[in-house]
């Protein structure tokens, strides 16, 4: 029997965040979910460093923006932030069951303001991830087809 | 019966068929002509048709006509009898876009979730999302009363933000129906309807001008039904909850946006207003206060989070706990945006501020 073994992809990192929003456009130009307009941050909280990356959902498309230093000087508008094993816990679930289940959807992840937590310039800014709730699902979702997450 | 006003010209009719057009229209039309716009990424959107006197909409329209704002309007058009004729009454600078969000975000309550799905669940937790969804199909179709009882009396020069109001309508009409659905759809039933809610409804109905039911629906009770969709989604007994609470928290996440930005459009023209607003929300926050209050409301959030009656009762309501946090301290944060800041002035009970980040 021949054991299918996943290639690894490095989480967080760039080659993560382009190659999710590479899977995720491959289903979200269907337009079934409508457009979404959003410049939003993910900050990840490691042992040793914090890392911030910038994603642009932009209307039909999600595109990567890169890697930043800060938030503060960028025009995302709102941004999540959380430890490295929850996201890579959130990551597992997902690459397990094909979608995010139970308490690993990104709304049930902040909902409390932990282990998670939406931050915006302001309550309007964070109301607009919520907006676009499902798109935002649907584009944590598509790592279900990506490499083995590792970090 | 005719309108004394209008002149019949059956002579009209005859010419027609002979071909003796009046032509008026073609040769003589007194708009604005000429300009094509380019249309965005996403199609040709109301941003990109907003152009010159066409994009143009007055803070107080000479007219109350359904005459299209722009078009070569005859001297003689009835009066409609609008009785909200100022734009800072209904206007918000995100208006536009929330009513092109919300024509391409809407879904199917019948198509888009998977009722097949729906897993046999333990009858108390049955019970509890029945009663919850009882609870949302109840209080969803007043926002879509709400708007339709003030639609008719906007002036229509202000047609975007009918055009925004006529998108919830159908937003909240879908949300009464999936609710409705999920508490018929899996062996349990419809639960109870409690007289406090319908006390915060009726003020809502009740409200003597836009503005107040507008602060009042929007900002306060809308604000809280997100709350109760972000925590129904974390809640959720099985993946189907999730998917509906998941797209209806966008929909009302829509209402909310306007709703905190019409607020700030309105207070930043008319700051007189503010005392007004302020009392609008006084009562509808001591309404509030008995929902917090309410076992039909608290309990089966603490059955879902718990995971049925017995651990519910041994652990306690710290899931309603997180909610009313988040629904308060959101809540205020909508009004500091709204430039209408109620942190020294939020009407709830002492006890269920305690824990709120004031």
């Amino acid at each position: 029997m021949i054991s299918e073994t996943r290639t690894q992809i490095k989480f967080p990192s760039e080659e993560f965040f382009k190659a999710l929003v590479k899977a995720a456009n491959e289903t979200l130009s269907e337009k079934s979910l409508g457009f979404a307009v959003l410049k939003m941050g993910f900050e990840i909280v490691g042992a040793n460093a914090i890392k911030r990356y910038v994603i642009n959902f932009d209307n039909y498309e999600v595109s990567f923006e890169g890697e930043v230093e800060s938030f503060d000087d960028s025009d995302v508008e709102a941004f999540v932030t959380g430890q490295l094993p929850t996201y890579l816990e959130m990551f597992k679930n997902i690459q397990a069951n094909s979608k995010a289940t139970g308490s690993n959807t990104f709304n049930a992840l902040t909902m409390a303001g932990f282990p998670l937590k939406i931050q915006g310039k302001d309550q309007v800014a964070v109301d607009k991830v919520f907006r676009f709730a499902e798109t935002i699902q649907h584009f944590l979702d598509s790592a279900s087809s990506l490499g083995e997450i590792t970090s | 019966m005719t309108d004394s006003k209008v002149k019949l010209d059956l002579d009209y009719v005859e010419r027609a068929k002979k071909g003796e057009f009046d032509l008026g229209w073609l040769k003589d039309t007194k708009s604005e002509w000429g300009t094509k716009p380019t249309p965005s990424k996403i199609g040709l959107t109301l941003r990109d048709i907003s152009y010159g006197t066409y994009g143009d909409v007055p803070d107080y329209p000479k007219l109350r006509t359904m005459a299209p704002r722009g078009a070569d309007i005859d001297p003689d058009v009835p009066d409609m009898g609008y009785t909200v004729n100022s734009k800072m009454e209904v206007w918000s600078d995100n208006l536009l876009d929330l009513y092109e969000e919300a024509v391409s975000r809407q879904w199917s309550a019948t198509r888009d979730i998977p009722w097949n799905e729906l897993p046999e669940l333990p009858k108390d937790i049955e019970h509890s999302i029945c009663q919850l969804a009882t609870l949302l199909s109840e209080v969803e179709m007043v926002a879509s009363d709400f708007p339709a009882k003030w639609l008719w009396r906007i002036n229509h020069d202000f047609v975007e933000a009918k055009m925004f109001l006529c998108t919830q309508i159908m937003d909240e009409a879908r949300h009464t129906e999936v609710f409705r659905k999920r508490a018929l759809a899996n062996g349990g039933g419809l639960g109870k309807a409690k007289a406090v809610v319908e006390q915060f409804l009726k003020l809502i109905l009740d409200a003597q001008s836009y503005d107040e039911g507008s602060a009042l629906m929007h900002l306060l009770g809308e604000g809280v039904v997100l709350s109760i969709f972000r925590a129904g989604e974390f809640l959720a007994p099985s993946d189907v909850e999730k998917k509906i609470f998941r797209l209806c928290m966008q929909d009302e996440a829509r209402h909310v946006a306007y709703g905190t930005m019409h607020l700030k459009y309105r207070l930043e023209r008319d700051p007189s207003m503010a005392e007004d607003f302020h009392k609008y929300l006084d009562r509808g926050e001591e309404l509030m206060t008995v929902l917090f209050t309410t076992p039909e409301v608290v309990e089966p959030m603490a059955i879902l989070a718990a995971g049925g009656v017995k651990k519910a009762e041994e652990i306690g309501a710290f899931a309603a706990d997180i909610l009313r946090q988040r629904i308060v301290e959101e809540y205020l944060a909508r009004c500091d945006k709204a430039g209408l800041p109620r942190r020294d002035r939020i009407n709830l009970a002492k006890a269920l501020l305690s824990d709120v980040a004031l």
